[in-house]
Formats: C-alpha cells, structure tokens, sequence
C-alpha cells in the first residue's frame, strides 16, 4: 500500500534508543532482575550436576550447561527486546488512532522501533557482558565461523519474535486485560524455547516436535548452534525453520490486522 | 479496628462487583500465574528424570517447598498489590494528598484500592502442590500442624507485604520507586528452591538482609522434619513483626516528608 522507504523508519529507531538513554536505570535494574533469575538456574543446576550420578545430562557437561545458561541470558535479552506490550498500550489509549493516519505502514514503524530498543539494551548493553563472560572464560569461544553463524540465528529469532508478537498482540484489540495474556505467552515461550531447560531434557518423541515450533526458534536454535551442538546439515534446516515461521507469521500477522483494524472504535475525540 | 474491617469490607464487596463485570479478564489472569507455576513444577520434574534427589532432598520435597513459596506469595499478591502502583505513580502525580486528608490510616487506604485475583491462581497451585507431596510424603497431618502451617503462612505474606512496603516506600524521596521494588521482589524466586544451593552471600542476603528465605525453605523444613518449631517458625513470626515494623516506621517516616506536586 505504501512505497517502503527505509529513510522514514530510521526516526522511529532513533528516538526509541534515545528514550533508552533517557531512562537507562529503569533498565538496567530490569537487566539485574533478569540477572538473577540466571543465578538462580546457574545455582540450581550447580546443585543438580552435583547431586547427579554421571558427569552429563541431557548432553550437557556442566560447563556446557553454564555456557547454555549465560548464552540463553545474552540471547533471550536480544530476542525479548521487543517491546511486546507497545501495540496494546496503543490500543488502550487511542494513541494508535493518530499512528494509523501516518502515511506509513503500522507494522514497519513498530518494527523499526523494536529494532531501535534491540540495538540499545541487547547490542550496546548486554554485548559488553558476553564479552567479559567470554573472557573470564564463563562462556566458550565458539570460535569465529560460529559466532557469526549464532548472530545470524539470534537475529532471525528476533524476527521470529517479531512476526510473532504483532500477531499475538492482535488480541489486544479484542480484550482489555492484554497483561495478563501477555504474561502466559511470556511463560510459555520462556518454556517451550528452551530458555528453561534445554529441549533435550524431555522425552525423545516431544522434543522433535517442540523442535519444529516456533517457540524453539526464538532462543533454542541459536544457543544450540553457538555451543556446536548442532551442526552441518541439521544447522541448515534449523536455520530454515527459523525462516519459515517468520513467513508464516509474516502472512498470518498481515490478514489478521485486516480483520482487527475493521473493528477498532476508539472512544473520544 | 472494627471500623477498618467494616471499611475493608466495603472496598472488598465494591471491587467484587467490578470484577463479575470482567470475568475473562480474570479468568486470564488467574490462567495465567497458574501456568507459571506449572511450568516451574514440570522443570523439576524433567530434571528429576535425571537424578535421584537435590543435595539430599527428594523430589516430592521440593515440590513441598516449591508449593510454600507459592502460597504467602500468592496472599500478598491478592492483598496489597495496590503497592505496585503506589511505588509508580501515586507520590509522582501528587494523588497522595487525598489519602492524607481522610480520617484514615493512609497505608489502609493504599491497599484497600485494589484487591488482585491473580494472587487466587499462585495460593491454589501452592495449596494443591503442598497438600499432594505432603500426601507423597506420608506427613503426619494434625491439627497443631495445620494451625502452624496457617500461621506460617499468615507470617510469609507479612514479610512479603513488608519488603513491598519498604521498597515502595522509597517513591516519597526518589518519585518513582517501581524498578527497584520489581528488582527486589524478584529475589523471591530464590526462595522457591533449599538455600542451601547458593553461595553463601546470597544466603546471608536471604536471611539477615531481604528474608524471603523465611516465607518458604525455613518453615517448610520444619514440616520436612529438619528444623526445630523455635528456630524456623518462630524466628519467622519474628522476622515478620520485625520487618513489617521497620517497614511502617519508614512508611510513615515517608508521609512525613511528603511533599504533593502541583499548585
């Protein structure tokens, strides 16, 4: 419908990361909260290997299972930086009104905005973290060849998440309590995507098919590839499933927000 | 104190009426910290496939303190959680004024704006998962025992309300206290596992400095047999009156100082 023209999203990004500068403290205890909830799986995993007869579960040594903990903490603050409540606060206070007669598309800006808030707290904030977990030899160095493989993949997850929570957050055109909502996919993407437990602790037959959705391309894809665990031709159709399920939800988002946009009233004005 | 009962009893019924009026949103909300916790019980699970028992505890006694947490949680959640929005806006948009106008006690009518149903959702999955490992574990069940338990858990929601009410406390001189009270109140998930499988500062922090070891693994290893009555239910109804008197005094310390935005 509009002529995509890259140069009048760049705005949106920037001033999403100068809001952050703004209120950096906001986030920064955020990230200290998420800090130690990784505490508390690196503690209770501690125990878990301790308490455990041989030196790996699940395929995981120890070692692998802190790199696993500390790479998931760095992948999930990439891939959740995507401000998923922003559509809903929309919605709920007819601000979107005014964001629906700007000559461009809706899903662009909000995109661009997402990629604003990704660069700010997962690029500038939590990098300089995995640095130093990498350094103090916390975290294995995959080497280069994979690194570069894991940014691929992380940045698919975020589009990943991206196609997905604009779908998701459709709803909020529908109900009025979007939090609470958002708190149980919260919960079941934190589960289902690995960032919990590595889907190979489940039994064989489950694991395959959690493999396939598309909560395992959000964060478990990635961690997999950046500690070797998957490879060579497996890694390629991972890679391709990621793909996929942005498609798809690329498409799904597209036909419902012509169902939603219909039937969106906004009080006042 | 009758009059504040008469007077919760009215915001109670009033905030009742409106929730009937938006019963999907509560049925989400409930939905939705019940799978959380589910979820959490289904980790332990997966792992347990794996190992025999957790630094010497078995499963069902995880599940057993796992389910305690949840439970004083869960009260204090469905109490008070007009806190969070205290800590947020109240004393920034200088709406704090009428509560100091009425002929109530102020920290009252904070809490008496808001009842949350959400908090149902945490007490059930607590109260499910305690009394099925209680069942697993062949728990010798009595009336003192659950008088104990009421109480034990009576004492873990004060401690809960204490530490929301100290963190939130600090809106009157920093504005807008809500990031640090979500910081702190998220220490909470340390206490759903044995301290004893942290490193020891982080188990001084959660005895001594935000004792939120006392609203689940200390009374819970009572019941579990591992700890005497004086040394972990009562040291918690003493940290609870302990800690929620600090954090009145500092509440009302912060009235005082209150100074309203606007004209």
């Amino acid at each position: 419908m509009f002529k995509l023209n890259i140069r009048s999203y760049v705005p949106f990004a920037v001033s999403e990361m100068k809001s952050f500068m703004s209120y950096r403290m906001a986030f920064f205890i955020y990230l200290l909260s998420e800090f130690f909830m990784m505490m508390v799986t690196y503690f209770l995993w501690r125990a878990i290997y301790q308490s455990s007869a041989s030196p790996t579960l699940g395929g995981f040594s120890f070692e692998e299972m802190t790199s696993y903990v500390l790479v998931g903490f760095f992948t999930s603050g990439i891939v959740f930086s995507v401000p998923t409540m922003l559509i809903s606060r929309e919605v709920a206070d007819g601000s979107i009104a005014m964001n629906l007669l700007k000559p461009i598309s809706y899903r662009g800006r909000i995109l661009a905005i997402s990629i604003g808030s990704m660069i700010s707290s997962g690029l500038m904030t939590l990098l300089p973290f995995m640095i130093i977990f990498i350094l103090d030899g916390w975290v294995i160095w995959p080497g280069f060849e994979r690194f570069l493989l894991y940014f691929v993949s992380v940045l698919l997850s975020f589009l990943n998440m991206f196609t997905f929570e604009f779908c998701f957050s459709i709803l909020a055109f529908y109900t009025t309590y979007f939090f609470g909502l958002n708190m149980a996919s919260d919960v079941i993407i934190r589960f289902f995507s690995g960032a919990l437990i590595p889907l190979t602790f489940f039994p064989e037959a489950v694991a395959d098919v959690f493999r396939l959705l598309p909560f395992a391309s959000m964060s478990y894809t990635p961690i997999m590839i950046y500690l070797g665990k998957i490879t060579g031709g497996e890694m390629y159709r991972s890679l391709a499933i990621q793909l996929v399920w942005i498609v798809i939800f690329y498409l799904l988002g597209s036909l419902l927000w012509q169902h939603a946009i219909k039937r969106l009233t906004i009080l006042g004005g | 104190m009758g009059r504040y009962l008469k007077l919760y009893k009215i915001f109670f019924l009033q905030y009742m009426k409106g929730l009937m009026q938006s019963k999907i949103d509560f049925f989400i909300g409930f939905f939705s910290f019940f799978l959380n916790q589910i979820l959490g019980v289904a980790f332990l699970y997966l792992v347990f496939e794996k190992i025999p028992d957790l630094n010497g505890w078995s499963f069902y006694q995880l599940i057993f303190i796992y389910g305690y947490a949840q439970i004083p949680r869960g009260i204090d959640h469905f109490v008070t959680d007009y806190l969070w929005l205290f800590a947020r806006k109240t004393v920034k948009e200088g709406s704090f004024d009428r509560y100091l106008l009425r002929p109530v006690n102020p920290l009252f009518q904070v809490i008496v704006e808001r009842c949350q149903p959400d908090g149902i959702g945490e007490i059930l999955v607590g109260v499910l998962l305690v009394a099925y490992s209680a069942v697993k574990l062949d728990l010798a069940i009595s009336v003192g025992g659950i008088l104990l338990f009421f109480i034990s858990i009576i004492a873990g929601a004060i401690i809960f309300t204490a530490v929301k009410l100290f963190f939130a406390t600090n809106a009157f001189f920093m504005k807008d206290s809500y990031s640090l009270l979500y910081l702190v109140h998220n220490m909470s998930d340390f206490a759903k596992y044995p301290t004893s499988i942290y490193a020891k500062p982080i188990r001084i922090v959660l005895s001594y400095i935000i004792p939120f070891a006392f609203t689940a693994f200390i009374p819970a290893s009572f019941f579990l047999q591992k700890g005497n009555l004086l040394q972990t239910i009562g040291m918690e109804v003493f940290v609870a009156a302990l800690s929620f008197l600090i954090a009145y005094r500092y509440f009302a310390f912060g009235c005082n100082k209150y100074e309203s935005a606007g004209n």
